[in-house]
């Protein structure tokens, strides 16, 4: 799929490709968008406890938003590293990126667990199903992410990542700093915010 | 005001090293080799690495404030609007940067944002039909609440449950007949059960004049309601006790008692008063 592609024209001069996952990007908007904005009219309608005050720990979730931001950090500077030709530096910043979205996605199991111990679970009330349904398929966005990267990391090793299909990476690159971009918000707006 | 300042001393160790982690980035990030190679396909002026490190470290720095600002407890009028705009800018640099929005063909940001904008359209919308945002509990009761109510009959077996197992200690069924006053007692949001009368039954004798005391236990306004009868308890706020007169009925029968307050009865504010 690559070569015939990359060089083809467009009305608009742009990649077909990159547009999809644009367009793909603002839909995912108003995906998390609807969610989200559940989450805030029911996280304080629950008729039973835990409420979220008992149970948010801040300090533990910014650690997680520390290391997801880093995570972008590593990503931009793998897709740079490729457009530069430096296909090793470029792996390593992949394997760092997917390493992070792991960590996240453990702390993220860890969280739960926790909840799930403190009496929070997905049918208890009407915080609790709102809350991990947002986090819940924010979560799945992660670990989707983490498996294209491992597939470019492969891709790459076995030689089939040149500089001229740095587009593949970049597509990756666009969805994984939206998962970021998505917890920024939700870090903001489920964690910090007090109801 | 002790309190806050115990828990931001508490905290500092922390914000300390954070800081210490964005300066030292920032000062890394300033004696990076610029990397003049950019002139790759795409816009010339490219951001470098250095500015993507430079980046990481203005996003790591605002998300230490935004802990911060939570942690010292500023006021709530001051909290949301500060996180908003603080989360829009970590928001702002990712896109704009790290997903190349700012040096990408106009297109793709008119794409994004043009989602971005409907979904922040949809979120408004949503949040002005089924609820309010952080305002006090007892200003909060609106007309617009009853249907996210409909949405908590799932919890309300649980609830009954509940208040069922907490009311059989100080059960004071019916009457206490005392000689002078006969007086019925029911009380809302007792162990945390906001939307629940305890107890759930009263009872009393057909033509009794007897006062209805509603202890409101609770954290918002609640009321206390005969339809049937045309009797009410007044609004009582959280934490109040409403009181009211009723002349029981002549004709022996089961008559329902509600919370009057659009939803509440839908969440499970029910009872029953049995007059034999």
């Amino acid at each position: 799929m690559h070569e015939e592609h990359v060089g083809h024209t467009t009305t608009t001069g742009l990649d077909n490709r990159k547009m999809l996952m644009w367009v793909f990007l603002a839909s995912d908007c108003l995906f998390f968008g609807s969610l989200i904005a559940t989450y805030m009219v029911m996280r304080s309608q629950s008729v039973v406890g835990p409420y979220p005050g008992d149970i948010f720990d801040i300090p533990y979730t910014s650690v997680s938003a520390f290391v997801l931001l880093m995570s972008s950090l590593t990503m931009v500077l793998s897709l740079s590293a490729l457009q530069r030709g430096n296909h090793k530096a470029t792996r390593i910043w992949l394997l760092a990126t997917a390493v992070l979205g792991s960590i996240f996605l453990g702390g993220q199991y860890y969280e739960f667990t926790v909840f799930v111990a403190e009496g929070l679970s997905l049918d208890q009330n009407i915080f609790g199903t709102t809350f991990f349904v947002l986090t819940g398929f924010h979560g799945t966005h992660v670990a989707i992410g983490v498996m294209m990267l491992l597939s470019m990391y492969g891709a790459s090793a076995m030689g089939k990542l040149p500089t001229s299909s740095s587009l593949n990476l970049e597509l990756v690159g666009l969805y994984w700093h939206f998962v970021d971009i998505v917890w920024i918000v939700i870090f903001t707006i489920v964690y910090l915010i007090p109801s | 005001m002790e309190n806050q300042l115990a828990t931001f001393l508490g905290y500092s160790p922390l914000i300390l090293i954070g800081s210490t982690i964005a300066a030292f980035i920032l000062f890394k990030a300033n004696q990076l080799k610029p990397v003049g190679s950019d002139s790759q396909s795409e816009s010339s002026d490219h951001p470098t690495p250095k500015l993507y490190v430079q980046i990481a470290a203005v996003l790591l720095a605002i998300t230490v404030l935004e802990v911060v600002i939570v942690i010292v407890e500023m006021p709530t009028m001051l909290l949301i609007p500060s996180l908003l705009i603080l989360s829009t800018i970590k928001f702002g640099f990712v896109i704009g940067y790290y997903m190349h929005l700012k040096f990408d063909h106009k297109l793709f940001s008119t794409m994004f944002l043009g989602g971005l904008f409907l979904a922040i359209g949809v979120m408004v919308a949503l949040i002005g039909l089924f609820g309010n945002f952080t305002l006090p509990s007892d200003v909060v009761e609106a007309e617009s609440k009853s249907d996210e109510h409909h949405e908590l009959h799932v919890d309300t077996p649980l609830r009954t449950l509940l208040g069922l197992n907490g009311s059989k200690d100080g059960d004071n069924e019916g009457s206490v007949s005392s000689t002078e006053k006969i007086v019925l007692e029911v009380a809302s949001g007792i162990s945390g059960v906001e939307f629940a009368f305890e107890p759930g039954t009263i009872t009393g004798n057909h033509g009794e004049i007897v006062e209805i005391r509603f202890d409101n236990q609770g954290t918002i306004a609640h009321d206390f309601a005969i339809p049937d009868l045309d009797f009410s308890v007044s609004t009582t706020n959280a934490n109040e006790i409403g009181k009211a007169v009723l002349t029981l009925p002549q004709t022996a029968g089961t008559y329902e008692f509600i919370c009057s307050i659009p939803g509440h009865k839908e969440a499970g504010m029910t009872g029953q008063l049995i007059v034999n």
